[in-house]
């Protein structure tokens, strides 16, 4: 469906919050799974977001300017004996979205936990 | 929490995303595998979940992961070299009206095989399935012929057309014939015809959903931000349910819908068939409307109802299917007929005789003569001890022996007494 103009989606707003968070505890690049497990604490919910779902969004917030990904150094992933991972990190834009946000309003925290709790 | 039924919930979202990536260009299909590969991994190294937990959060994105694949291209289109892939960046191509050959295939598998099915079924649902399909195929038409020109740059495309809804209201209409036909072919028609629409359905909605992403360019938010405006979070209008929340709900349904036909069907297979007519029970009077020594044709149930009298081995009935054992011809009963019997001399009057090749059967259908393999074969038969009604179950039949008449059902008592005793052999 058509999204208006210049809006961001609950999830995704999710997803900024959430990044934010990573970065101020010195994560600066993020894995999904990590990302995952970090909006489910401030959601306070019991359930990771669905895979398909996480990296969906991913992937339209790195088309649309909000996130930065890359795959890491194979070598890395290799001395720890794991499938290498995709690391994102929040942009320039992507914070600017994020300090433009409205505080949550009840509705909108309310249509955040659906969009990113539930199908 | 058993590693091993962990190991098989990740075997299992491996396989749904081997599904439904197949056909994408190579390097996007590998980088998309990685990325699910990698995010188990992280998973069960961190916390050990359970199968339930992978196997539910891989349930949960399936719509995502539908929606996300109808929106790729067969091309390598990228921005950036993304290996994520995505739609060409700004939103300035034309939108693939282009429907994967998969997608098309369902379709056209579940239509037909809900077409066949239904011709064969009841009169009712024959008719709803042919109203319902014509008018899916015509939404189906339609929106296919409604395809909008491409817009100009960064103009999303179209609203999701109405015809979609049409194709669903088609399917819901062939889905209220098969819940008229429902003991029949119900399941399988309604289970086909629910992954049509819900393969439509995503055909449809799906680069509606998810294309057209508009970027937030950085001018744009220096904008907004220099004028202090926030960025709207999108939300539903006070008191509304918002769109994107009825389509996600919409096509969940539809899916379930078909899942659960689809576990329906297969479950109606534990309840025993019933059928009526023959085959089933048939009901046969009661005792005491027979005479002992009478023989009733019973044509409903395709059998000889019989009342032994003492000295063809009763007093006893027996349900004798009157098909022949030799080579299925209708045995009648001949009163007329005088043969000797082989086995002890003595000529009698009235036997069952088969006019094909001569089978010869006695009272109680124990065969003397003729190249059938055995006796006549029997029907289970029950009386109802206190109503003396005969029930007989068509379905359970018991091969001839010379010892029929040691089956032979008594009558109850109280009724047997009032019985008449005359050794008629007409019935």
């Amino acid at each position: 469906m058509r999204r208006k103009r210049d809006t961001i989606l609950p999830i995704e707003a999710g997803i900024l919050e959430a990044g934010t968070a990573l970065q101020a505890l010195g994560v600066d690049e993020f894995h999904g799974y990590l990302l995952a497990k970090e909006m489910r604490d401030l959601r306070a919910s019991s359930r990771l977001t669905a895979h398909g779902t996480l990296y969906k969004a991913l992937a339209r917030m790195e088309t649309s300017g909000l996130l930065a990904s890359r795959w890491e150094d194979p070598a890395a992933a290799a001395a720890e004996n794991r499938p290498r991972r995709r690391l994102y990190r929040v942009t320039a834009a992507g914070h600017l979205a994020y300090q433009h946000l409205p505080l949550p309003s009840p509705r909108a925290a309310l249509v955040l936990r659906e969009e990113t709790g539930r199908p | 929490m058993s590693s091993r039924s962990t190991g098989i919930a990740n075997a299992a979202v491996r396989a749904w995303v081997r599904v439904y990536t197949s056909g994408l260009p190579h390097d996007l299909r590998r980088a998309r595998r990685e990325l699910i590969e990698s995010d188990l991994y992280e998973q069960c190294a961190d916390e050990a979940p359970s199968a339930l937990a992978v196997f539910s959060r891989g349930l949960r994105g399936v719509l995502d992961d539908v929606v996300w694949r109808a929106t790729q291209r067969t091309t390598t289109e990228t921005v950036g070299g993304s290996p994520i892939g995505f739609p060409a960046g700004g939103g300035a191509m034309s939108h693939s009206r282009a429907i994967p050959r998969q997608t098309v295939l369902l379709l056209v598998t579940g239509l037909s095989l809900a077409l066949m099915i239904a011709i064969l079924v009841h009169p009712v649902a024959h008719s709803l399935a042919i109203a319902g399909l014509w008018l899916t195929a015509l939404a189906l038409a339609g929106w296919q012929l409604e395809g909008a020109p491409p817009d100009e740059e960064n103009e999303p495309v179209a609203e999701p057309s109405v015809w979609p809804l049409a194709a669903a209201a088609g399917l819901a209409v062939i889905a209220a014939g098969v819940v008229v036909s429902w003991p029949y072919a119900g399941a399988a028609v309604a289970a086909s015809a629910a992954l049509a629409g819900f393969a439509s359905a995503i055909v449809a909605i799906g680069p509606a959903v998810s294309s057209t992403i508009s970027p937030l360019p950085q001018a744009v938010l220096a904008a907004h931000a220099a004028a202090g405006a926030a960025i709207a979070i999108e939300q539903p209008p006070a008191g509304q349910v918002s769109r994107r929340g009825l389509l996600r709900t919409g096509l969940w349904l539809a899916m379930g819908t078909a899942l659960a036909a689809a576990a329906g069907s297969a479950i109606d297979f534990l309840w025993e068939r019933r059928p009526e007519g023959f085959g089933g029970i048939i009901p046969a009077g009661t005792a005491s409307d027979y005479k002992p020594g009478s023989k009733t044709l019973v044509r409903e149930g395709r059998f000889w109802l019989v009342s032994l009298t003492e000295e063809q081995g009763g007093p006893g009935f027996l349900a004798l299917w009157r098909k022949c054992p030799h080579l299925g011809c209708t045995v009648p009963y001949l009163d007329d007929f005088v043969y000797a019997d082989p086995a002890t001399k003595e000529s009698r009057r009235g036997w069952f005789r088969c006019p094909c090749h001569g089978s010869t059967y006695d009272d109680a259908g124990v065969r003397v003569a003729g190249p059938a393999p055995r006796s006549m074969d029997r029907m289970d038969l029950a009386i109802d001890p206190e109503s003396g009604a005969i029930t007989v179950n068509t379905g359970k039949i018991s091969n001839g022996a010379p010892d029929n008449a040691e089956h032979a059902v008594k009558a109850p008592p109280p009724l047997l007494t009032g019985a008449s005793r005359r050794p008629d052999r007409q019935g």
